[in-house]
């Protein structure tokens, strides 16, 4: 028994000498070994373990957040000018940057509205994505990117189902469950279809139509799928690629153990979103860079903005030139005031005070449009009465003004200075009139036309007696009497007298003999009887001597009056030696 | 939301569209079925506390002298063999398709027996004999015309998806 536990005991001896000799004391051989490859191990699993650890249980979190708090904290305390000087740059940056980014989308989105819809090539691809039967979102997509990435699908491979989705655009989405089935089934379809070898596993690649591209990326678990729009570059294929490899690699136990709970593939939307690329066509880009329609819309908005403020400036300085104009004689200013696009200016005005227009010629009314409205008035000014005086010289070119001394100068006969008081004093009643006039000097008409008045009396007065004088007949006669014989004879003596004084004012008379008869009997008898007893007188003139030419005979006929009827009258006519035949200006009578 | 895919197979014109029709408002037109050889439609399913989501996948019809493809199966829950009460040989022809899947996969497999407003087979009794208990994991009836059994045979079959903690 002794020897038996004493064997044992030299047994365990030895092995601990043994596993001393192999491992080194306390295993310090494998633990060398180990910690030689302690860093390159753990690096490589890092990564998974944390992820597997925390999706796990979320220990992971729960151990670091604590950590992670007091670290920082500490550091703050301990270094708080260090985290002040740190921060200050950072947050002011942020403000900046999150003001100008602000705004540049601002812009942006202005600019992108006005292209949208207000220009030829909105309005045209609005057109053409309304025949075509597409949404005018698509269609803009269609013509703007080179190639988008729409939407990315994970699905399971063996049960293909959908795992996780992302979309770009809400509105588009399609029902992404029947989708994957569909794809899956198609893929089994076409795999079947094309190959007869079990073993050499054929998978779609790519489904191309027209303008749209789904891009599908194979993996032992799982499958990527991207639907396109567009031209389809080659390296987003190898960007699927590798980001289906890191999902495998990730999500490697929840794919092997996917049991139609798609809730674990929640998280693989970063990954998906990271596919979600885009790439615009060149020209827009380029394009793009200048928002050249809202720049050109606030260029607009400016200068109309500045063109009605320097038009209102123009008006205001150019009513301000108006009211400080000087008060022309005359002419008064009511009101100036800006009425829509013009300037309206309201005056009264004395008709002979310079015209409102030249009053207004100052100020310069080239780019403006003016409208006057003008009240007359009668001004009582002092220049205006000088001015007023100034116009009568007219009217007497014998006469001058003088402004500085106010008076008329000259000689007037004293009937044009009669004619020249009354004018003054219907201009205004304001003038001394007197003072006026004070230096005219008043003469007498010359004799020589008093001897003309004189031999016009004379003639009046013998034509006078001609007129008044009448040779009678008896009834049915047409002979003279004696006593008409010896009338005739004095009024012979008359007519040369008369025609010798005309001479001398340069005109002629004619002699006019008018035969008359009483109404009883034929007219006809009685007009010739008329012009008979006209001869007669006639004849008996000639014979006394007086120039035929100077006397006519015509027949009245018959006068109503039946008592003196029958006789021969006398008319004289006064005919200026110019015109003698065609124009009788005046009766002598009158 | 857990999602289980079903695949309906069976003889030509036993009702398997029908169904389905009867069941989901389908999504996708006819013409897959034709071309692709398979209709896809879903229907969610509220079990208890949990949201089910079944893909149904209709498989075109199979008869002796067509296969189906097998892929179509791949990562099923529950297969669904469809029979027509009034066709002895849909039967046969369901038996068939039951060892074909088998040879597959091995997955739960349940017997629909449509067309039940008809009045059965003479022999169809002597059909259903312990081959059948044996393949099958549960039998229907249902009508797809009268809207019968429809509706409890996929709920009954969800739960069973759900049971069936199946590495796929």
């Amino acid at each position: 028994m002794k020897d038996n536990n004493h064997s044992s005991t030299d047994e365990a001896q030895q092995l601990e000498q043994l596993r001393q000799l192999l491992l080194g004391k306390n295993n310090q051989r494998i633990r060398d070994i180990v910690e030689e490859d302690a860093r390159k191990v753990v690096s490589n699993v890092v990564a998974e373990a944390l992820h597997d650890r925390q999706t796990a249980d979320g220990m992971v979190g729960q151990v670091l957040a604590p950590l992670v708090e007091e670290a920082v904290e500490q550091s703050i305390t301990t270094r708080k000018e260090q985290f002040v000087g740190y921060m200050y740059p950072l947050v002011g940056r942020l403000v900046r940057k999150s003001v100008s980014a602000f705004l540049a989308s601002f812009v942006e989105q202005t600019n992108q509205l006005l292209e949208n819809n207000f220009t030829l090539k909105g309005i045209k691809w609005r057109f053409k994505a309304w025949r075509t039967g597409v949404t005018y979102s698509q269609y803009v997509v269609s013509q703007t990117y080179l190639f988008r990435v729409e939407q990315v699908f994970l699905i399971h491979s063996d049960t293909s189902m959908l795992l996780k989705t992302v979309i770009r655009d809400q509105t588009q989405a399609a029902d992404a469950d029947l989708v994957s089935a569909m794809l899956t089934a198609i893929n089994d379809f076409v795999s079947d279809s094309f190959s007869k070898d079990e073993n050499n596993k054929q998978h779609l690649d790519e489904i191309k139509t027209d303008n749209f591209t789904l891009l599908i990326k194979q993996g032992p678990q799982a499958m990527l799928v991207a639907a396109i729009t567009g031209n389809a570059p080659a390296d987003i294929g190898e960007m699927l690629q590798l980001n289906l490899e890191k999902i495998h690699k990730i999500y490697a136990d929840e794919l092997q153990n996917f049991d139609g709970d798609a809730l674990p593939f929640e998280n693989t939307e970063l990954l998906l979103n990271k596919c979600l690329v885009a790439k615009q066509i060149e020209s827009d880009v380029s394009t793009k860079k200048l928002p050249w329609m809202a720049i050109t819309l606030f260029i607009v908005i400016l200068s109309s903005v500045g063109f009605f403020l320097f038009k209102q400036w123009q008006f205001d300085s150019k009513i301000q030139q108006i009211q400080s104009l000087d008060n022309s004689p005359g002419i008064i200013l009511l009101n100036v005031e800006q009425c829509k696009n013009s300037i309206c200016i309201e005056l009264l005005r004395d008709p002979i005070a310079q015209s409102s227009i030249s009053w207004l010629k100052r100020v310069d009314f080239s780019d403006i449009n003016t409208q006057i409205t003008e009240h007359t008035y009668h001004s009582l000014d002092v220049k205006l009465n000088q001015k007023r005086l100034n116009t009568l010289i007219k009217k007497f070119p014998e006469l001058t003004y003088n402004e500085t001394d106010g008076l008329y100068h000259g000689k007037l006969i004293r009937e044009d200075f009669i004619k020249l008081n009354g004018l003054i004093s219907a201009l205004s009643e304001q003038l001394d009139i007197d003072k006026a006039l004070s230096a005219i000097t008043i003469h007498e008409p010359a004799i020589s036309v008093s001897e003309n008045k004189k031999n016009q009396i004379l003639i009046q007065q013998k034509i006078n007696n001609i007129e008044q004088a009448s040779i009678s007949f008896n009834n049915n006669q047409s002979t003279l009497s004696a006593t008409a014989r010896g009338e005739l004879k004095y009024l012979s003596v008359e007519i040369a007298s008369i025609i010798k004084l005309v001479d001398t004012l340069n005109y002629k008379v004619k002699i006019i003999i008018m035969g008359a008869s009483d109404p009883i009997g034929a007219d006809t008898y009685n007009q010739q009887l008329s012009i008979k007893r006209a001869q007669s007188v006639k004849n008996e003139l000639i014979n006394n001597g007086v120039d035929q030419n100077v006397i006519q005979s015509v027949g009245l006929g018959k006068l109503e009056t039946s008592t003196d009827a029958r006789r021969v009258l006398f008319a004289v006519v006064k005919v200026t030696q110019k015109k003698r035949n065609s124009e009788i200006t005046k009766k002598v009578q009158e | 939301m857990i999602q289980k895919k079903l695949c309906m197979l069976g003889a030509s014109g036993v009702g398997k569209t029908s169904l389905v029709k009867q069941y989901v408002e389908g999504i996708f037109s006819d013409k897959y079925l034709t071309s692709i050889g398979v209709k896809i439609d879903k229907k969610h399913v509220q079990l208890d506390d949990t949201d089910v989501q079944l893909m149904l996948w209709d498989v075109e019809g199979i008869d002796r002298y067509s296969g189906f493809n097998p892929k179509y199966l791949r990562g099923a829950a529950v297969v669904l063999i469809v029979v027509d009460h009034s066709r002895p040989q849909s039967l046969q022809d369901a038996l068939e398709i039951a060892h074909m899947t088998k040879a597959v996969k091995n997955v739960p497999i349940v017997l629909v027996i449509n067309k039940s407003d008809l009045t059965p087979a003479q022999e169809w009794n002597d059909l259903l004999n312990s081959e059948v208990q044996l393949l099958f994991q549960a039998q229907y009836q249902t009508s797809a015309k009268e809207n019968v059994g429809i509706e409890g045979m996929f709920i009954d079959v969800a739960k069973m998806s759900l049971h069936q903690n199946i590495k796929f």
